[in-house]
Formats: structure tokens, C-alpha cells, sequence
């Protein structure tokens, strides 16, 4: 289970890129691929180094949005992109 | 472009697969590839991979797989992967890892490499020898595997299953999870080119393909978070049909080793389409252009019982290629799905097969004509 102690990181083999066609990000890994909205590659390019709660505590301050719910969204995002594959956690 | 059937812009692949060469030190009874293997003399050159690779970026694809055959048999592997990594392609090399070596990797990696995958025939040197044609690929194939994972490259285990190692899948899982592997592939073979034509020695029984499926259920609960583990299932068995690559000619471009473009590797059983050739023709022509591509794209070309199917948008009447192998024609829907007159012909094959204990397997060759 992950929690807000926990930091993610992109898996081994996995990575973030624009999608220059199509006008957006995806994550790209062994034959998989992930369409990613802003808010999700906003998680994503914050997260390096800090817990999710610092993430957490950093998006809720910044877009004015009650903590608990920016907590609820962003450990439902990371926990499905680990199920994936696509994240590490320590 | 459109797609007349529902009118969206008709994006382009997402991926491609290179079938590098059909060679391979392997002979695998369930191999994919044609049994009218392409010769080594046919193969596109070093240039030809490069502005295949070109135009595949250029297009808009995100991901390539080196595939054959064994890619490792192309001794120009390592510039075609860093081209590819140049253009800002994922790269996933698809291998038996009997040609891999220290040396071999570590140009791999420097190249850019994304991804291995890395097959597996069994647990049972035996078993696993007889299903291959190749005597020790278990030594060789655990040593690759300590290279790839000494190189810290994302590496995905990929389990082979038939109805002679069925009963390894545990086995099979608990030598992934020891070894501390992120991504396992449970691939049951699947009935295309060799594997086709060995059907009847591979095809596991009903009984274990349920055993199978309680077992992937259970190390899924076991290693979430930890290990993801894909599962393919042979369909006889399905009560619907595999949505073939995502459709057809809808995000996958296959290439085979003589430039010959197909939406998918077993397409070249449709006889009845002319299928684009690199440099004849370009990726993007073949996408957009050619009759072969469109015939099967969307759902207006399909059958009754499909066209009025709450599931045709999302099995698209299943796999062109296995209708045709079974039900004869690659204009109906695949008999595998239950609303197909053929259906419990297809079911009743499968079990009788299944029953039929060990069988000899006829080995990929070179040899073998069509
Ligand atoms: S299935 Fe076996 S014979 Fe065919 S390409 Fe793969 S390793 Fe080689
Ligand atoms: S009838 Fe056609 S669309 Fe419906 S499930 Fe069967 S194959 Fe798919």
C-alpha cells in the first residue's frame, strides 16, 4: 500500500514524453502506454525527492485546494501507475 | 483521413515491430513467424532498417520492438537501436538471450536501449529443449538474465506456455519473483505460422487453463506493487475474441525482414490482400493509403452477427487471421466468439486436441515450404 511517507520514482524502463502528434504526454513502458493529463505530469515531475505528502502539502497550497482531497487523488493516481508497472516506491 | 466508419481522424501506429531476420538459433514449435520463412538474402540492409526506423518517427510512433526471428542475429543491431534512440523512440528488445554476451549488452544499453524481454520455454530442461529445438538455452538463458539485471536495464520475463509446461506456471513464477522481476508475461503460445501448425501438440485442456488462471489470480494478489504479470489465454476456450491489435491496422505496423508492412505478423495468411513493401512504398502510404490496411479497419466491413453487437467496437469481430484459419474466410467473424456459427466446432477441436497427451512437434525450418 503505498502511503504519503512513501517517494515514487518512474520504473526502470519506464519514461515521460510528449507525444508531439497527438498533443500530449504519455508514459511510455515495455508494451504498455499511459495517456497522461497535466495534473498527473505535474505529480509526476514533482515528485522527484520529496514524500507524496510534500508533494500533497505543495498542490494543495499552490491550486487552494482542501489537502485531503489532493492526498485522496494524487495516492489513487500513484497507486494505480504502480499496479502498472510504471512506478517505484521506497 | 477518416475512418468512414466513425468519422475520427485516423491517427497514426503507436507502435512497430521489426521482424529484424527470421533467423534464430532457436526452433521454436510455437513460433509465430510464417512457415515460409524469409531468407536471410531477402532482409532489408543496414539503410533500409534506418529510414524504416525515420519514418516511423516521423509519423508519430512512439515505440519500436526489435524482434525476428532473433534480432541478436543482425549484427547491426546496436546501430539501428541507437538510430532509433536518436529519433526518440522507445526501444524494447524482444529475445531468447542465447546470443547475448557482456559485451553485446553493454553496446545495447550505451545505444539507448529502453527495454528486454527475455523468453522463456520452461522450468524443465527437457521439456523446455524438446518445445525449443536447442539444448542448452537454460544455462544460457539464466546467464542473460544476470547480465540484464547486472545492467539494471527494465527487463520483463516472458513465460511461454503450451499444455506441456502448464504445470510449471508456479515454478515458473516463483523463479521471476526470487530473481526480483517487475514484469512477467504469461503467454500461452497462440495459433499462428509454426504455432498453427502445431496446434495439436501445444493446446492446454480447459482443466488447465483454469488452473493456470487461479494461479496468475493468486500471484497478483501475492506481488502487488511489486510484480505485474500480463496474461494472454489461448481464446479457443474464450466466449469472445481478442480485440487483434487493438483492432485492425489501428495502432500496430509489423514489419517482416523483406520490408513487407502488415497491420499485423500473422497477416500475411490473408493471401487475398497485396500488403505495401518498404522502399516500394512508405510506412505512412501503407497507413493511410493502402487497400490492405483499410480492408478490416473499423466495423464496416463486418459480418452479421456483428454489425448489430453491442461488443464490435470493442473486439472489432476479433482476430482477421484466425477467422480465416478456422472458419475459412477472413471476412467473417473469428469463430472463437460464441455467436459464431462455427463456435462450438472450434470449442470441440480444442478439447479433442488437448487430449491428445504428448505429441511430436514439427520444428520451425528453413526448409519447409508453404
Ligand atoms: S519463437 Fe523461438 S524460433 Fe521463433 S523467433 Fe522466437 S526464439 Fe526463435
Ligand atoms: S458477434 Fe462479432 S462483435 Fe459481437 S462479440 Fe462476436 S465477434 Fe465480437
Amino acid at each position: 500500500m503505498l502511503s504519503l511517507s512513501h517517494r515514487v520514482q518512474l520504473a526502470p524502463g519506464t519514461r515521460l514524453q510528449h507525444d508531439k502528434v497527438r498533443q500530449r504526454w504519455v508514459l511510455l513502458g515495455p508494451e504498455r502506454m499511459l495517456i497522461i493529463d497535466e495534473l498527473a505530469r505535474l505529480c509526476l515531475e514533482r515528485s522527484a525527492g520529496v514524500s507524496i505528502g510534500q508533494l500533497c502539502d505543495g498542490l494543495a497550497a499552490e491550486f487552494a485546494a482542501p489537502l485531503a482531497t489532493v492526498q485522496q487523488d494524487v495516492l489513487a493516481l500513484f497507486t494505480t501507475m504502480s499496479e502498472k508497472g510504471f512506478l517505484r516506491h521506497d | 483521413m477518416t475512418d468512414p466508419t466513425t468519422s475520427r481522424l485516423l491517427e497514426p501506429p503507436l507502435a512497430i515491430l521489426l521482424e529484424l531476420t527470421h533467423r534464430c538459433p532457436l526452433r521454436c514449435a510455437y513460433c509465430s513467424n510464417p512457415l515460409a520463412l524469409t531468407p536471410a538474402s531477402a532482409e532489408l540492409d543496414t539503410a533500409g532498417w534506418r529510414e524504416v526506423l525515420r519514418q516511423a518517427a516521423d509519423m508519430g510512433m512512439l515505440q519500436v520492438h526489435f524482434s525476428g526471428g532473433e534480432p541478436m542475429a543482425r549484427a547491426d543491431l546496436v546501430e539501428l537501436v541507437a538510430y532509433a534512440s536518436e529519433l526518440g523512440l522507445y526501444s524494447n528488445l524482444i529475445t531468447s538471450g542465447v546470443l547475448l554476451d557482456a559485451p553485446r549488452l553493454a553496446a545495447l544499453q550505451a545505444a539507448g536501449l529502453n527495454h528486454v524481454q527475455l523468453s522463456f520455454q520452461g522450468q524443465e530442461e527437457t521439456q523446455a529443449e524438446r518445445l525449443s529445438g536447442f539444448r542448452g538455452g537454460g544455462a544460457k538463458k539464466q546467464a542473460a538474465l544476470t547480465l540484464v539485471q547486472q545492467s539494471g536495464l527494465a527487463l520483463t520475463l516472458n513465460f511461454v506456455i503450451t499444455r506441456s509446461n502448464a504445470h510449471e506456471l508456479d515454478a515458473m513464477l516463483h523463479y521471476a519473483e526470487q530473481h526480483g522481476i517487475a514484469r512477467v508475461e504469461v503467454a500461452n503460445t497462440q495459433y499462428y505460422g509454426w504455432g498453427l501448425q502445431n496446434r495439436a501438440a501445444l493446446i492446454p485442456s480447459e482443466a488447465q487453463l483454469d488452473a493456470m488462471t487461479a494461479t496468475v489470480t493468486q500471484w497478483r494478489e501475492q506481488t502487488r506493487g511489486r510484480m505485474v504479470i500480463d496474461y494472454v489465454i489461448p481464446d479457443y476456450y474464450a466466449r469472445r475474441p481478442k480485440a487483434c491489435m487493438g483492432g485492425w491496422a489501428q495502432r500496430f505496423l509489423n514489419v517482416m525482414p523483406d520490408g513487407t508492412l502488415l497491420p499485423c505478423h500473422a497477416a500475411q495468411t490473408l493471401a487475398h490482400l497485396q500488403f505495401p513493401r518498404v522502399p516500394h512504398s512508405t510506412l505512412a502510404a501503407a497507413w493511410y493509403d493502402s487497400p490492405a490496411f483499410a480492408a478490416y479497419r473499423g466495423s464496416s466491413w463486418m459480418p452479421e452477427p456483428c454489425g448489430g453487437c453491442e461488443h464490435k467496437e470493442r473486439d472489432f469481430g476479433g482476430c482477421r487471421c484466425q477467422a480465416l484459419a478456422l472458419a475459412g474466410s477472413a471476412d467473417t467473424l473469428d469463430p472463437v466468439c460464441e455467436r459464431s456459427p462455427q463456435h462450438e466446432q472450434v470449442v470441440t477441436l480444442a478439447r479433442r486436441e488437448a487430449q491428445l497427451g504428448e505429441q511430436p512437434y514439427t520444428l520451425r525450418s528453413f526448409s519447409f515450404s508453404a
